[in-house]
């Protein structure tokens, strides 16, 4: 595994970015550079 | 039926009085409810803003502080990413492996510290606190609306006392 990429709706906000790659990088045994968080843009806004 | 008239007229006849003497004495009103609900009112009294833009930055200024803790986690994530391929690799001396171990020892050690260290200054009745070791200095962001320096310093103490080798800390209040 090389990297991982999510993204998520509620991923402007930072704290919710960091969470997420805490939680990806001590589930899935990954350094946390390799994870990167981008915002979902939904499309009916 | 003459007393029962003579009441009834001693009774209309005190009402009069009273409100006569009410009319006549002219003193302002306790309450004016015209005058409550009048233009001029609206002037003297000042709309005080609530706390709800105090909450806007401390929401932005606990964004940017998560925004350095991601940046400080990529950079050291990569540094024992590189160290720990130094450990594995057959191209260096056992002295550089140790040595290579020793800094990912240290950085999991800084670490720890750090995030321990934001716990406590929490519990000293901050919002928020962002703590940064870079070898013997510590640099501490705090999210407060005064400073001193005797809060600078109950800050300083429980620093050292955790962190022994810390050499130069330096603390600043963030306002909101």
């Amino acid at each position: 595994m090389i990297g991982i990429l999510v993204v998520a709706e509620g991923a402007n906000d930072k704290r919710i970015q960091n969470s997420l790659i805490k939680t990806l990088s001590s589930v899935l045994q990954i350094s946390p550079h390799r994870i990167v968080i981008e915002e979902m843009e939904l499309e009916d806004k | 039926m003459n007393r029962k008239r003579s009441v009834w007229f001693l009774t209309l006849f005190s009402l009069v009085a009273v409100v006569t003497v009410f009319y006549v004495s002219d003193r302002p009103s306790p309450f004016d409810g015209i005058q409550l609900f009048s233009d001029d009112t609206l002037d003297e009294v000042g709309l005080v803003e609530t706390s709800s833009t105090n909450e806007e930055s401390f929401v932005s200024k606990s964004n940017a502080f998560e925004e350095m803790r991601m940046e400080v986690t990529e950079k050291r994530s990569q540094l024992r990413d590189q160290l720990t391929t130094k450990v594995g690799s057959n191209e260096f001396t056992a002295e550089q492996k140790d040595e290579a171990y020793n800094q990912i020892e240290e950085l999991v050690k800084i670490d720890s510290t750090e995030a321990m260290l934001e716990l406590i200054i929490k519990s000293l009745g901050y919002d928020d606190a962002l703590v940064r070791i870079e070898e013997s200095d510590v640099f501490i962001d705090v999210v407060s609306n005064e400073q001193s320096t005797k809060k600078a310093s109950e800050i300083i103490y429980q620093v050292k006392r955790e962190w022994p080798e810390a050499y130069n800390v330096e603390v600043s209040f963030d306002g909101q």
